[in-house]
């Protein structure tokens, strides 16, 4: 009896991880379908994008890199799905040619021409070098004086949707898809306090902690919290893709979480029990 | 240069720029907001200076090289030979274009991607080892980190949706609490670093003395 408590705190980590790979790969392969509900932070910044004012610009942060995309790409492709059916100009903002390629990506992914909108008309890809507290202070107050030219080298004035352009006071929303906890929280003291523009976002799970108490004060209306923020911003915004997909990988994979940490346990006490345990 | 001039003229401009920026954060005054437009936009072109870093890289990993360094030449060659092929690649066809594009999807996606992926393993690992109810103080960490993963799990709050609202008690009562109080605390240490910063008494950033 003692030699299988003994065993159950020492499960080898080569079948740990054999477990965690059965758990991300078998949903992969025979997607299963396990159900979701809506979060309420997800709703409220679907409905914030969806109260945003017709004719209004929407600056849209794209910046997760290599390491964020699995998560936060699918959430990319279901907002940039809601925003272009929505008569609003988009202004997509990265800062590095990873999220560069992801921005086009997306594109490649939704098609705009589908819901009838072209590049320069209804939005644009702006790339940008320097501290990111400066870049939002350009983009948000200062932008066709500092920032000339997009991505493509389009001048930003030749730019049909730039036409009669008034900075701050046309920008209805500003949406940010981040990994970083300085950016998530820098567009808070940017677009919040400075320019008092309404702000949505989405991140990493792990960073919610720290968000969360800008959601409550009410300067962030609403946000993605993650694959499965992401999943559910799929589904209201009635485009079911990658990320639904991930949340059967999610919920597999903590499971496998829930029973080792369940195994470890009783491994632990019941060697404790019959006095032989590992402190 | 004189001691004397190498120390205040930086605390000069510090104390300048950063009155400006105070300055212009507090009032309307369009002077003020025209001037920190320009140190903004500065800020961007003194960025720049970052791709210097990029330079001593190459420097260094160059002198490995040439010098045969043991165990360490052909990682160094290869780093050199990454960076000009992006350089090159970058400049030449646009950072936009599919050739770029295509090394991004293939090379740095599946690298950022891998990275990150390995973390699910050694949580699993680590939630294992951890948590296991040892004393009083654990059992707490562990109570908390069960209904939260569980919450957090799509499966649960769905089939049961008080996981979701017993996640979000605990959010909302002691994640958001803790949080509070350590964003006022830095907050309050920024502003006094701040101050010190502006009038001259937080000198760290101008590097040590001679004779320090």
């Amino acid at each position: 009896m003692s030699s299988i408590f003994e065993k159950l705190q020492d499960i080898p980590r080569g079948l740990i991880f054999g477990l965690v790979i059965i758990a991300m790969a078998y949903p992969i392969l025979n997607p299963i379908g396990l159900p979701i509900t809506v979060g309420q932070t997800s709703k409220d910044a679907f409905n914030a994008v969806d109260e945003t004012e017709d004719g209004s610009f929407v600056v849209f942060h794209v910046q997760y890199g290599a390491g964020g995309k699995p998560t936060l790409q699918p959430a990319a492709i279901a907002v940039s799905h809601h925003l272009f059916q929505k008569d609003v100009k988009v202004i997509y903002f990265v800062d590095n040619p990873v999220d560069l390629a992801n921005t086009y990506e997306i594109f490649d992914k939704l098609d705009p021409a589908k819901y009838g909108k072209s590049y320069g008309e209804d939005y644009v890809v702006l790339s940008l070098t320097g501290p990111f507290l400066t870049q939002a202070a350009i983009v948000l107050g200062n932008l066709i004086e500092t920032v000339p030219k997009d991505s493509e080298e389009n001048n930003l004035v030749d730019l049909p949707m730039f036409e009669g352009y008034t900075e701050t006071e046309d920008i209805g929303l500003v949406f940010q898809l981040t990994t970083s906890g300085d950016v998530s929280e820098g567009w808070v003291y940017q677009a919040v306090s400075r320019y008092n523009i309404r702000l949505v976002g989405g991140w990493l799970s792990m960073m919610t902690s720290s968000m969360i108490p800008y959601y409550q004060a009410g300067q962030i209306l609403g946000f993605i919290d993650g694959s499965k923020g992401a999943a559910d911003y799929e589904v209201l915004a009635n485009h079911p893709g990658d990320a639904v997909m991930i949340t059967d990988i999610l919920s597999l994979t903590q499971l496998i979480y829930l029973a080792l940490i369940v195994v470890g346990n009783i491994g632990y006490f019941g060697a404790k029990s019959l006095g032989e345990g590992k402190s | 240069m004189s001691e004397l001039v190498r120390r205040n003229v930086p605390l000069i401009i510090t104390f300048l720029v950063g009155m400006v920026m105070v300055l212009e954060y507090y009032t309307v005054s369009p002077e003020i907001m025209a001037v920190a437009e320009q140190i903004n936009t500065w800020r961007v072109i003194l960025y720049a200076c970052v791709y210097l870093g990029t330079i001593n890289l190459l420097r260094l990993h160059g002198r490995r090289v040439m010098r045969r360094t043991e165990g360490q030449w052909y990682f160094s060659a290869w780093t050199i030979l990454i960076i000009v092929a992006y350089a090159v690649l970058g400049l030449y066809y646009g950072v936009e274009s599919t050739n770029y594009r295509w090394m991004m999807d293939n090379v740095n996606v599946p690298l950022g991607s891998t990275m990150y992926a390995s973390l699910a393993f050694y949580m699993a690992a680590g939630a294992y080892r951890v948590l296991r109810a040892r004393n009083l103080g654990v059992a707490l960490l562990l109570a908390s980190a069960f209904l939260v993963i569980m919450g957090n799990t799509p499966l649960f709050p769905a089939m049961f949706p008080w996981f979701a609202a017993v996640r979000n008690w605990i959010f909302d009562t002691f994640v958001v609490g803790s949080y509070r109080a350590i964003r006022i605390g830095v907050g309050l240490g920024g502003v006094a670093l701040g101050i010190r910063t502006l009038f001259g008494l937080e000198t760290g950033y101008l590097g040590r003395r001679r004779g320090e």
